[in-house]
């Protein structure tokens, strides 16, 4: 599939919104464009379950009146539509409050020179009745595998492709095209009137690198086959080995955390930490925006700024708070070019094991493939989440289990972390291995 | 019930556009014939603001203004979907021919000779809540909040509080010719602080909203609302560590009522159900909650956050039974999972917007009172805990397991509620929890309209609701073993 993206258009819209913003008297404008094309299917025991075409278009503008700021947002680009956002975010910003930390962000941060990072793979003649038949092999397959105690849960693809503007009042004016694509096999396993659902994923910017139909229906049917016969399992404490999107996940907290927003407003558990050991020294955590074909690769962050290189955690030590422009000024920093979040983060550590290893490391213990629900506190670190996975003992799985909840708090769990795994899955914007924590609360039955 | 609503969605959405009725008749010519079994046409259009106050101020105020239209295609149990934020006809022709490619090209049938324009049931207001406090009134009232947060105690570090307001109106033509509009307000008011006392802190958050204007926010509310807020932070400021394990659980009223969102909600939706996928599928007509619970799904409750007075497919809004004294009764559909078990639409067929296919989903999900003296529930209890208050959840549809998570709870010994307790994810099975419901209270409570449901992507305003109830035992997640 190959869409058409009316760039030029939308940087005229872009500069035609500036122009207003100045004509109404603002000091400063910023715009921010987003177009976007694609296309998702999804197949139930071999017909379409459903075909969709996405084609949407959005445009923000944010004006400041000195340090006075309001914004607003349309998806209709007509003269009278636009003229209408721009008044709108002009009394806005009227009524706002002098906030002495707005603003643009200074004319030497901005990506005026963004690099020319290829983050566009467009799914090349990919016609719907290709996609369905592809997604039709692919439950097929995951049904011959097991038939007897497996049924579909939907099998699917999608394909996208988007064009990111920003635009401001100082002459800045950089977007880039960029594509994802995904494919994902659901499958339930059923078995005396137990039933368990599990899917399989596989996503990239570049079709190509997408796995096989074949590897994510098999994965897929693994996954739900091995979950049957879940349990509860006694109250008790024990160690717990994260994989998958759980290691993931659990990264994603101290990134919360690291974030300036939740710095300034003294809403963290990393408040006051900087340059102290938060991890055992084996472990740094790394931002890496340019790697090719990163899921988070970006040339520049939200406010335009150059996204860069850095170590977030240095051999255990919190190194850097993760800015904007706006939370920068806020603590009295220059901007990280993290407006908007992280563009991947690596998790690296000097001490990794295969992940067999780590589980045939541990005595008696956890696995968590997933944890349910949002028990975290920012805040504080208070973590206390449902999960499903597996129970081991003697270094070997045993049988899975379910209704259970681990709880601890993030600051100690993640001084408590003593095994790191080797292999790294790379769908996800943080790139880590399995994460092995001693010592949790298991609550059960 | 009004059909004034159409004329004025019409002018609002078709005319303003340039778009007549015979453009709607062209679209559906290009899209009927005899392999598709039906279709539709979503016109919607969202007015959006939102304040935002932070460390004393108020910072920022933003607009929004979104509008589309979606066009469905069903072909047997296939989708085809398109949309257009573009309202010219060449882009719904577009968006028409791409929906329409999952059916195979059959004869072409017949046009729609004239429209019959549905009836509306009038359960909240049609004025623009956008427009119901100046500016100046909107930043006085989020100033206020702030104040109030901050003479309440010390400890209170950081104010930050919301106020928004949405306008929406939608038009929506089916196949069979007929016609159903709707105007929807939405408001809502958030306020969280943050509170700190030596080296602890601690968050606590309140707010509400429903179907009407800001005039829903006055001085008591507001006050009710911090009140809370500041009271969840220092209590949780004196919370020791919760208890881990199998342990009785009393739940108080109201917003604890995302325990019967999550539990059985969800698993009660037709498609999970059509698909054999819930693991409530086969169980109508069984025992699957104590004789103590019945549960309603009810989107005609005035004014309410989850109400809708015709859904997103054009069905009035009803009142649902979904378990009558413990027994399942009834599922929740949309159209196309109601064609294909055979049974009527419920007026649960819901969209996030006019980009997004409408599935089932909840509207206002509650259990009606029982019996019980609150005080009574309590003093039953020898060990447990007491939760008052939740942040979200999360249900595994097929399994069945659900979790939410209590941000104010109390420990109960002896019948006596003690001390505060850390907030813990509480984990249950959606099919056998309500089987251990054995107390029912006579307090019913409606949450006070802050629910927020997510499925396959798609967020909807919902409302849930409950009496103070006890669940004879649940895993608890806390540390303390």
């Amino acid at each position: 599939m190959t869409v058409q993206l009316n760039v030029e258009s939308l940087k005229k819209v872009a500069e035609q919104v500036i122009d207003l913003a100045k004509k109404c008297g603002a000091d400063a404008a910023e715009v921010d464009g987003h177009i976007g094309q694609g296309m998702s299917v999804n197949i139930l025991n071999q017909q379409i379950d459903s075909l969709e075409y996405d084609r949407g278009k959005e445009l923000s503008i944010t004006v400041y009146l000195g340090k006075k700021r309001g914004s607003a947002t349309t998806n209709d680009f007509s003269s009278a539509s636009l003229k209408r956002a721009v008044d709108a975010a002009y009394d806005f910003a009227k009524y706002a409050a002098e906030d002495p930390y707005s603003g643009l962000p200074d004319r030497k941060e901005l990506a005026f020179n963004a690099p020319l990072l290829d983050l566009n793979f467009p799914w090349k003649n990919l016609s719907a009745a290709e996609a369905i038949e592809k997604m039709r092999a692919c439950e097929a397959h995951a049904l011959s595998l097991n038939p007897a105690i497996i049924k579909s849960d939907g099998a699917g693809l999608s394909s996208h492709q988007t064009y990111e503007l920003l635009a401001n009042s100082e002459g800045f004016m950089q977007g880039y095209a960029s594509t994802s694509h995904s494919m994902h096999c659901a499958v339930i396993a059923e078995k005396n009137g137990e039933m368990q659902s599990e899917s399989e994923f596989t996503c990239g910017m570049d079709p190509n690198d997408l796995l096989t139909t074949d590897f994510i229906a098999k994965k897929a049917n693994q996954k739900a086959m091995a979950r049957l016969g879940a349990r509860q399992i006694p109250t008790q404490t024990l160690p717990v080995l994260f994989v998958d999107q759980a290691a993931a996940t659990l990264w994603k907290y101290l990134i919360g955390a690291a974030m300036g927003g939740n710095i300034y407003r003294r809403a963290s558990f990393l408040l006051d930490r900087l340059g102290q050991r938060i991890l055992p020294a084996h472990i740094s955590l790394l931002e890496k925006p340019f790697l090719y074909k990163g899921v988070g690769s970006a040339p520049f962050d939200d406010d335009g700024v150059y996204t860069r290189e850095k170590t977030l955690i240095d051999c255990g030590v919190f190194n850097t708070y993760l800015l904007s422009t706006y939370s920068g000024r806020q603590l009295g920093l220059p901007t990280t070019g993290n407006a908007g979040g992280v563009n991947n983060i690596v998790v690296e550590s000097t001490q990794t094991k295969p992940l067999a290893d780590l589980i045939a490391s541990m005595e008696k213990g956890l696995i968590v493939t997933d944890t349910l629900g949002q028990g975290v506190s920012l805040v504080n670190g208070d973590y206390s989440k449902g999960m499903a996975g597996f129970y081991v003992e003697q270094g070997k799985i045993q049988f899975p289990v379910e209704e259970i909840t681990i709880a601890g708090n993030l600051q100690d769990m993640y001084q408590r972390i003593v095994g790191v795994g080797a292999e790294q899955d790379h769908r996800y914007n943080i790139r880590t291995g399995a994460v092995l924590i001693d010592g949790m609360a298991v609550a059960g039955g | 019930m009004t059909q004034e609503i159409i004329h004025q969605v019409s002018d609002s959405l078709l005319t303003s556009s340039g778009l007549a009725l015979q453009d709607i008749d062209r679209v559906f010519s290009k899209i009927m014939c005899s392999n598709v079994d039906s279709a539709d046409l979503y016109f919607q259009s969202v007015y959006h603001e939102s304040w935002y106050l932070e460390e004393g101020i108020v910072k920022e105020g933003s607009y929004a203004y979104d509008r589309g239209v979606g066009i469905r295609v069903i072909s047997g149990e296939k989708t085809g979907y398109a949309y257009s934020d573009d309202l010219i006809l060449p882009a719904l022709e577009d968006a028409a021919a791409a929906a329409r490619s999952i059916s195979r090209v059959g004869n072409t049938s017949q046009s729609i000779q004239a429209w019959n324009r549905g009836q509306t049931p009038i359960i909240y207001s049609k004025n623009n809540p956008l427009d119901s406090l100046t500016s100046q009134q909107k930043v006085e009232l989020l100033n206020k909040a702030d104040q109030l947060a901050r003479a309440a105690s010390s400890k209170v570090t950081q104010v930050m509080a919301s106020l928004s307001s949405s306008y929406e109106q939608v038009l929506i033509f089916n196949h069979d010719g007929s016609c159903h509009a709707d105007i929807r307000p939405l408001v809502r008011f958030n306020v969280q602080v943050l509170a700190e006392d030596n080296d602890k802190r601690e968050g606590g958050s309140c707010g509400g909203g429903l179907r009407g204007d800001y005039a829903h926010f006055n001085d008591v509310l507001i006050q009710e609302f911090v009140d809370k807020a500041v009271k969840q932070a220092l209590t949780n400021l004196e919370a020791i560590p919760a208890p881990a394990g199998l342990m009785p659980v009393v739940l108080g009223p109201g917003w604890p009522g995302v325990l019967l969102h999550e539990a059985i909600g969800h698993g009660l939706e037709g498609d999970f159900i059509r698909k054999k996928t819930s693991a409530f599928t086969d169980k109508l007509g069984q025992r699957v909650a104590s004789d103590k619970c019945t549960i309603v799904d009810n989107a005609t409750l005035s004014n309410r956050r989850g109400s809708v007075a015709i859904d997103d497919e054009g069905t009035i809004g009803q009142n649902t039974l979904l378990i009558e004294k413990g027994i399942l009764r009834g599922f929740m559909q949309d159209k196309l999972n109601a064609r294909l078990m055979g049974v009527s639409p419920t007026g649960n067929g819901r969209r996030e917007s006019y980009a997004h296919i409408p599935m089932p989903r909840m509207t206002n999900t509650y259990m009606l009172p029982g019996d019980d003296d609150p005080a009574d529930i309590i003093k039953s209890v020898k060990k447990g805990i007491y939760a008052v208050n939740f942040g979200g959840g999360e249900v595994d549809i097929t399994s069945g397991k659900f979790v939410f998570s209590a941000s104010e709870a109390y420990l109960i010994e002896n019948g006596k509620i003690t001390a505060p307790i850390k907030g813990a994810t509480l984990i249950g099975n959606g099919p056998d929890v309500l089987t251990k419901v054995t107390m029912v209270g006579n307090d019913l409570q409606l949450d006070p309209g802050v629910g927020v449901c997510g499925k396959d992507g798609q967020s909807v305003p919902v409302g849930v609701g409950q009496p103070t109830l006890k669940v004879s035992e649940m895993v608890v997640g806390g540390t303390q073993i």
